[in-house]
């Protein structure tokens, strides 16, 4: 095992439990950073990072977004890949055998047009061979409520959710969006419908514009930022919402190293989601969990778990 | 990368992707390259040039010849110069505004090269901005020439697990799959922009009609220029 791999046996322990779900180390590959893991073979030894979750599902194929599909941004960078992926089908056939033969959990992030489509998911994947639990991606157009996401309502969402819940037994973890008013509302309304945990912060609506043409720069006109940019935001919407509920906050936006995934622990999150840093370096998830456990040791912390949620502010009891 | 020191270490994820390769029984290489685009074609040419195959390889002549043309806005922007005389290409020039070369662009030189040596045995291999890359792969298919383009396009993971440099490829899809596509102005979805949501399938009647995106990192850059959906 490589740098990042196993734990030492007398170092501390990186082991966290998202309710049912053990990760051997706190860092997971977001989803559509990478791919259906495969893509990372020989860059990133298998089972190094607490857990995968793979490109956003659907029950059908889709084509995705005409391109340009990316732009460069301060600090960040906007995508509008428009969820791109294999359909159930050949995510079955072609994409899971690899991925259980991998030693890290596999969570699949799904996605559908209806209640109905997220949960037909969610049922066969159920089923599956290898499948850790599911991430439940509602920052979709919901089709019955003209094109509003999902994630934009506590309703919707706990619609969602709830069906979801009675389709699958399996672990299943709730996509926030932060594009909404009071995304404390959204993490309860998913803690109500029955997650297991609930994973923030998704992209930020942005835009673009190439001045010289005056046309936006993506082929979709709007896209997610991502990257160090939205971590400020990340870390207060977790710090928020892991006061809120009771199941375990997966904590993402920015993370590019292991300070910022210690300021997403510390704020009261489980674990750490690591995306657009893996565009900068693919072994990014590597390098943090590593520099966690460097932390840990540094400061004589024996268990991350003791971290968890830390966060210090004058005038209150630790 | 303007800030490396001399002997500093820097990570390097590579090679990457499909490059150039050797069309098959065809004996002479004609390299387009537009502004930027000469940079790939300069190692490209050397590899020519010392006969290496990447594919193919029984099929290369001996006698290959490799014709470089390069077009720019200006003198300035008619780079590569120095490195491919060094490896003994004399490269034929053209600038949009005369300054150097012929006055006009590397598609002319493409065309009048074709028209006054005749286009047997010709491969086109082309790299540059998208309006030269499309107007190439007309003349390729005008005289019917092996033709590969190297695309440019936004990469963010660079080994095809992003999905973000999607190339527009033809397909010959079977009716019934989806083939949804128009943006709307739905909100951020997944790690991005969801382009609409899913139709019911939508029969795919006409076969010019049906395209996939293919990774340019993976499955390109350099693609064959009939596979492309120009537009």
């Amino acid at each position: 095992m490589g740098r990042g791999g196993g734990q030492k046996k007398d170092g501390p322990s990186l082991e966290v439990n998202l309710g049912s779900l053990a990760l051997k180390n706190p860092v997971m590959a977001a989803s559509g950073t990478f791919g259906y893991g495969e893509e990372y073979v020989g860059i990133i030894p298998r089972g190094s990072l607490g857990a995968i979750i793979t490109k956003g599902l659907s029950l059908e194929p889709r084509r995705g977004n005409p391109p340009p599909r990316l732009a460069e941004t301060p600090s960040g960078m906007l995508n509008a890949i428009g969820l791109e992926n294999v359909g159930l089908k050949i995510f079955l056939e072609e994409k899971m055998p690899f991925l259980r033969r991998g030693r890290s959990p596999v969570l699949v992030n799904i996605f559908g047009a209806t209640a109905e489509e997220y949960a037909e998911l969610a049922r066969k994947l159920s089923e599956v061979e290898g499948v850790a639990g599911l991430e439940i991606n509602v920052s979709c157009p919901n089709l019955k409520a003209g094109g509003a996401i999902f994630a934009s309502e506590a309703r919707s969402v706990h619609q969602v959710v709830s069906k979801v819940r009675r389709a699958t037994s399996s672990f299943m973890m709730v996509k926030l969006s932060p594009n909404v008013a009071d995304i404390v509302k959204i993490a309860r309304a998913s803690e109500e419908a029955g997650a297991d945990a609930v994973s923030l912060i998704n992209t930020l609506t942005g835009l673009a514009i190439d001045v010289r043409t005056r046309t936006p720069v993506l082929g979709n006109i709007t896209g997610g930022l991502s990257g160090p940019a939205i971590k400020p935001i990340g870390l207060r919407m977790v710090w928020q919402v892991a006061q809120a509920v009771r199941i375990p906050v997966v904590g993402m936006g920015g993370i590019v190293s292991a300070e910022d995934a210690l300021e997403y622990l510390i704020a009261g999150a489980t674990a750490v989601q690591v995306g657009s840093a893996h565009f900068i370096d693919a072994r990014a998830g590597l390098k943090i969990v590593d520099g966690i456990r460097n932390y840990l040791g540094l400061n004589d912390i024996p268990t991350l778990t003791s971290l968890i949620g830390s966060l210090k502010v004058k005038g209150e009891s630790p | 990368m303007t800030q490396l020191r001399e002997g500093q270490r820097v990570d390097i994820l590579g090679p990457l992707g499909q490059g150039f390769w050797v069309a098959g029984g065809r004996n002479r290489a004609i390299l387009v390259g537009g502004g930027i685009g000469i940079a790939p074609l300069i190692p490209w040419a050397e590899q020519l040039q010392r006969g290496k195959r990447k594919r193919s390889p029984k099929s290369l002549e001996q006698s290959l010849e490799v014709l470089v043309l390069i077009g720019g806005k200006n003198r300035d922007q008619i780079l590569g110069m120095k490195e491919l005389k060094k490896i003994g290409c004399e490269p034929q020039l053209a600038t949009e505004d005369g300054s150097l070369g012929v006055t006009g662009l590397a598609t002319d030189l493409l065309e009048r090269e074709l028209m006054t040596q005749g286009s047997k045995s010709a491969s086109l291999y082309a790299c540059g901005p998208m309006p030269m890359l499309t107007r190439v792969a007309q003349i390729a298919e005008q005289f019917d020439l092996p033709c590969q383009v190297l695309m440019e396009a936004r990469m963010a993971c660079g080994v095809g697990a992003c999905l973000g440099c999607a190339v527009k490829v033809k397909e010959y899809a079977s009716p019934g799959i989806p083939q949804s596509e128009e943006p709307t102005a739905a909100g951020e979805c997944g790690e991005g922009e969801m382009g609409s949501a899913r139709e019911s399938g939508i029969p795919v009647i006409a076969e010019v009609s049906a395209f996939r995106y293919a990774r340019a990192c993976k499955e390109g850059p350099v693609f064959e220029a009939r596979e492309i959906l120009w537009e």
